[in-house]
């Protein structure tokens, strides 16, 4: 197994890692302001693992461009996105959650 | 394999959505289910290996009915919090059952026209495939909507103007005035810094969809959706500021369309029939201004019908 294919198989792995990291804080967490800290966080990094993954099994450098810009279309739409939720559930008066001990 | 196991999961999560969508009590949670069921579809368009259809369900069917449905339900909340409830009480059972009876009675006959063709039987891949290299058109897509199935898509155009001009005698006299919240910076940045992106990726997919997937519906899809959220963020009213323009706009596509459709008739050829010669630019031209005509109906239709809190209020006995 060469080394770039074990780099892909490792950043693979850690994308599914924070994407099933984000679902369970998004199905676990007790506000909606953890939620969406849980959501956009893992699905960043689980998108840029991913991207990284298929940027090093892929050659072609306009493939790669390409990957590199739906990474960060999706990371500029997913923070304002979540800060637009955040800011209207504050403005709702949407209760947020204390640790209690 | 793999792939199989991604299909079936499509298909499992395509009729959860629409199952979701349906039996929902919350209107604003059947909205989201439906927004999904979009965009799941158009993952399903994509592995049918439709990519035109994908892009256009993904931009109209999940983007901008999405919008207006939102912008319908946000419109029911508003009224006086029951609204939507009112809606609800007030559909009459016979309503359903008559709805129920007609979406099984399609969904039959559907079943019915899947079932009872052959697998072999003649398929229009070939004939659409030498068409366009007739046509000189490399996309079949494109040769098949502007070409030999020129008068189809004529109709069609028609028929998107008569419906955003029946949007637009709905609406009361009143300009609408659509940004209801005091506009986010970060929004604003973002909308602003996007805006001429979504215009090149427009202009792109008319030109791309000579030779490979796009065409004026994906491309002026695409241009209205950026209106629209321009429109939201209120950086542009266009039927409020150039509603003379917007008209004309509106009407283009249809006109242009008309135009390119009966010069051959006059140059003493078939409706439709392009100069050989001219077909490639001529299709090129009609796809342009169609697309900025269906742009401008995509965002007419939202703009148009979108009501402020105070005139929901005010038009309420």
């Amino acid at each position: 197994m060469s080394v770039a294919s074990f780099a892909a198989g490792a950043c693979f792995a850690a994308s599914a890692f924070f994407f099933v990291a984000g679902t369970v804080g998004l199905l676990r967490f007790p506000d909606v302001y953890t939620r969406l800290h849980a959501l956009t966080k893992a699905d960043n990094l689980g998108i840029g693992f991913l991207v990284l993954a298929l940027a090093i099994r892929s050659s072609d450098p306009v493939t790669i461009a390409k990957l590199v810009l739906i990474w960060l279309a999706v990371l500029v739409s997913s923070a304002t996105a979540s800060n637009l939720i955040a800011a209207a559930a504050y403005q709702d008066g949407a209760p947020w959650w204390r640790n209690e001990q | 394999m793999n792939v199989a196991v991604l299909d079936v999961m499509l298909c499992a999560g395509l009729v959860w959505c629409a199952v979701s969508a349906l039996v929902k009590r919350d209107l604003f949670a059947s909205i989201v289910m439906f927004i999904s069921f979009g965009l799941l579809s158009a993952l399903a368009w994509i592995r049918l290996a439709a990519p035109d259809i994908a892009l256009a369900e993904a931009a109209i069917g999940a983007g901008a009915t999405g919008a207006l449905l939102l912008d319908a339900a946000g419109v029911l909340a508003r009224g006086d919090g029951s609204a939507a409830e009112d809606a609800e009480r007030r559909t009459p059972r016979s309503a359903n059952v008559l709805g129920t009876i007609a979406a099984g009675a399609l969904f039959a006959a559907l079943a019915w026209a899947l079932l009872s063709t052959p697998l072999d039987a003649p398929r229009l891949a070939a004939a659409a495939l030498t068409g366009a290299r007739e046509v000189g058109i490399a996309n079949p897509v494109t040769a098949v909507l502007l070409d030999f199935r020129g008068y189809d898509t004529l109709l069609e155009v028609a028929v998107l103007l008569l419906a955003v001009m029946g949007v637009m005698a709905l609406r009361s006299g009143a300009p609408v005035s659509v940004a209801s919240h005091a506009a986010d910076p970060l929004v604003r940045l973002l909308v602003g810094s996007l805006a001429p992106a979504v215009l090149l990726a427009a202009a792109y997919l008319v030109w791309a969809g000579t030779s490979s997937p796009g065409g004026a519906f994906q491309s002026g899809a695409l241009l209205g959706a950026g209106v629209i959220v321009l429109g939201l963020e209120g950086m542009l009213q266009p039927m409020r500021v150039h509603p003379g323009a917007s008209r004309l706009l509106l009407a283009a596509g249809l006109l242009a369309f008309v135009a390119a459709a009966l010069e051959p008739v006059a140059a003493g050829r078939a409706l439709l029939q392009y100069a050989p010669y001219a077909r490639k630019g001529v299709i090129l031209a009609v796809e342009g201004i169609l697309a900025l005509s269906i742009a401008t109906t995509v965002a007419g239709l939202f703009l148009a019908s979108s009501v402020t809190p105070d005139r929901g209020k005010a038009g309420r006995p």
